[in-house]
């Protein structure tokens, strides 16, 4: 397969130095995206990205401080009769102390560690699937979109956000970035913090027979962001 | 898949005769165009997004090998594997080999048109490894024995009715469990759910690759493209070799035109990044990441591919698979995408396929289409489509494959258009004529030889007076 790496390498390369430039190309990098002027304000991106994800039917809790962000989470766990939720390690989660919490209101916090070893990870799996909510911080939301964006790491499993059918993130609303780009040139190493990094934009949904919106086919069809401040 | 593109016009033929599937797919085209342009409607800088997105491709291209040695580099920096396939017969046989080192018996698999393209599901199953689609539309496809029809909706030439009765077929589904979309939908969540939790692998396509990063980023709206990627302890991930784009700024931009081109999202729904695989401490201890896979290969896919770059047709490698010509295609919009008999159908299909395979196989495709200029309106890297078909219409002829009708007609017209006197007369012959069988000014229907060629197409009857009688009789 070596020779095929070689191969390859060696016809693209011919292609290039022989070929004409292909349309519209430059040798040089094009550079920074154009810019997007979007509200940048506090109150201007949580209006934005409050408007965004409920356009997609996600759910956004705006409350003023830690101890309301708290009621709410526990708010979301009694109406969903959830006893058990899948979360990031307590040292992730926002509001602080919110997984002593849940335990001291008789909540069962799962840890996202999963083993390494085929049956073992299976019968983990298996064990977290009639988990029914998810609880996750997020590295950054985007206004513009309505995205929260998910970075995993020690204590910030994936599957916090994927497997439960509610997936409930709490933010402060001193994370949130005006667009994408903005998120990116602010945090050019973020793919060095986490080997998955997901901007998540609504409610998982298909439209795949015959257009019908179904949400939560696979992951959370059913997206609550608790914005703090 | 095989279907033999000598066919093409029973295929069609097939295909407009079947009035249910034409209704599906003009109902399925008009509401992603519509979606689309709604989308972009409300982005005022989708115009110089698209011209900067078109850069980056364009550059990218101009300095493949490049980008490739530095991606290559950065996911093996990562811990990542890079393998290299020339061929689809090699792309195959590297992932059964990645199967067997891994002790892989079941796989699931997110969405990937370069699997559909290598014929990868037969070759793991040759090779004695269970394979589940999980993207809803591509289960469906599986669980039918059939080919998507769309690169981005699979089955948009599969009416609700149609998904009922075969998921009582094959699973023995209630009526209550077919009653509608939604409930179609959790009864295949919860059969996939089941393959999620205990596949041993997981394979997945690649948008992009991050050459500076080393990350694959996926994008999907059900999540299963998460799930494929970050449940099973090996991920494999598919790509072509022309995905690649530079930096993570690069990939945003890129990010913004796809959502918005296939679908009419700002962003779809999980815009995934995976950069190597799970992150351990020194001692595989609570210190690493707590999940992902264990296993992070990527199978770079050449299949014809590097003959393209620095030829005239070097721009159909800056398409990002969005789908959007295909749903603006008037062709596309009669036919469906099955009727091309080709992993890629309608406009990017008719360049693609025979840039990667040849003329010979696939003559056919270049005739396909109007030349009305709809694709490159709506591409989000402004791909010159027309004029590639045209370039390859031309190498048609050189090479003597045109098909014959198209040269019996044009050895006819050029007799006649090199003799003015024959001319004149032919045009008023044919204004009568035409005028003759039109019904409203339209002509539906071709007698004797010419019938197969009118029944795919209407046109106008030729005006009473023709332009050269307009214009002598202007000049008096
Ligand atoms: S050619 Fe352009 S419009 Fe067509 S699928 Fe590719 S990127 Fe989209």
């Amino acid at each position: 397969m070596t020779d095929s790496r070689d191969n390859v390498l060696a016809a693209v390369a011919r292609g290039v130095r022989v070929g004409s430039l292909p349309p519209g190309a430059s040798l040089e990098h094009p550079g920074a995206p154009p810019p997007l002027i979007r509200p940048s304000d506090r109150e201007g991106m949580i209006a934005s990205f409050t408007r965004e994800l409920e356009k997609l039917m996600g759910t956004v809790h705006r409350v003023a401080d830690d101890a309301q962000a708290q009621t709410r989470v526990l708010e979301l766990l009694d109406a969903r009769g959830a006893r058990r939720v899948l979360a990031w390690d307590d040292e992730w989660l926002r509001p602080a102390g919110l997984g002593q919490v849940l335990r001291t209101a008789g909540v069962v916090t799962e840890s996202c560690w999963l083993p390494q070893e085929g049956a073992d990870r299976t019968a983990r799996l298996k064990a977290l699937d009639d988990v029914v909510v998810g609880i996750t911080g997020a590295h950054g939301a985007l206004a513009d979109t309505g995205s929260v964006v998910v970075v995993s790491g020690p204590g910030r499993g994936r599957i916090a956000s994927l497997l439960p059918p509610v997936h409930v993130a709490v933010i402060g609303a001193d994370q949130l970035s005006p667009t994408l780009a903005a998120f990116l040139s602010a945090n050019p190493g973020v793919a060095d913090v986490g080997s998955n990094v997901v901007a998540i934009t609504g409610p998982s949904r298909t439209g795949d027979i015959e257009g019908t919106l179904v949400l939560g086919v696979h992951g959370p069809g059913d997206l609550h962001v608790i914005v703090i401040g | 898949m095989s279907t033999s593109p000598a066919t093409f016009y029973e295929r069609v033929d097939k295909a407009i005769g079947n009035p249910a599937l034409q209704a599906a797919v003009r109902n399925a085209t008009s509401r992603m165009s519509s979606g689309r342009d709604a989308a972009i409607a409300a982005f005022p800088e989708m115009d110089v997004m698209r011209d900067h997105a078109r850069a980056i491709r364009a550059h990218t291209i101009a300095r493949l090998d490049h980008y490739l040695r530095e991606f290559e580099a950065s996911v093996q920096r990562r811990g990542g594997h890079v393998h290299w396939a020339a061929t689809s017969e090699e792309a195959v046989a590297i992932v059964v080999d990645i199967a067997r080192q891994h002790g892989v018996k079941t796989v699931v698999k997110g969405k990937s048109m370069v699997s559909e393209e290598i014929e990868l599901n037969p070759g793991l199953a040759l090779a004695g490894v269970e394979v589940l689609e999980t993207d809803l539309g591509e289960y469906i496809v599986q669980l039918d024995d059939d080919h998507p029809s769309h690169i981005v909706m699979p089955i948009i030439h599969k009416s609700r009715h149609d998904v009922a009765r075969l998921f009582r077929a094959k699973l023995q589904a209630t009526d209550d469990e077919v009653a509608d979309a939604p409930r179609m939908a959790a009864l295949a969540r919860r059969v996939l759910r089941k393959g999620f939790l205990q596949a041993d692998m997981g394979i997945s396509g690649g948008n992009f690759g991050v050459a500076a990063t080393g990350s694959v980023c996926i994008t999907t709206n059900e999540g299963n493209g998460r799930m494929t990627t970050s449940l099973p302890r090996v991920h494999v991930a598919l790509m072509g070799i022309e995905r690649i784009v530079p930096t993570l700024d690069d990939l945003g931009v890129m990010l913004q035109v796809l959502g918005r081109s296939a679908t009419g999202q700002k962003l779809t729904v999980y815009s995934n990044v995976m950069s190597g695989p799970r992150r351990h401490d020194r001692n595989g201890g609570r210190e690493g990441e707590s999940d992902g896979p264990e296993h992070f290969h990527v199978v770079l896919v050449d299949n014809g591919r590097s003959a393209i770059v620095g030829s005239e047709l070097a721009e159909i490698l800056y398409c990002i698979r969005c789908g959007a010509c295909l749903n603006s295609c008037p062709v596309y919009q009669q036919i469906g995408g099955h009727a091309y008999g080709s992993i890629y159908p309608g406009p990017v299909g008719a360049v693609l396929m025979p840039a990667l395979q040849g003329l010979h196989t696939w003559r056919d495709l270049p005739q396909a289409s109007s030349l009305c200029g709809a694709c490159r309106e709506v591409c989000p890297v402004r791909i010159d489509i027309p004029r590639m078909l045209l370039e390859l219409r031309d190498k048609t002829t050189e090479l003597g494959l045109t098909p014959i009708w198209v040269t019996f007609g044009l050895t006819v017209f050029r007799q006649i258009a090199t003799r003015p006197a024959l001319f004149r007369r032919a045009q008023a012959l044919a204004s009568w004529a035409t005028r003759r069988l039109a019904t409203d000014g339209w002509i539906k229907s071709l007698p004797g030889h010419m019938a197969r060629w009118s029944k795919k197409r209407d046109f106008p009857a030729f005006a009473p007076k023709t332009f050269q009688q307009l214009w002598e009789g202007r000049k008096r």
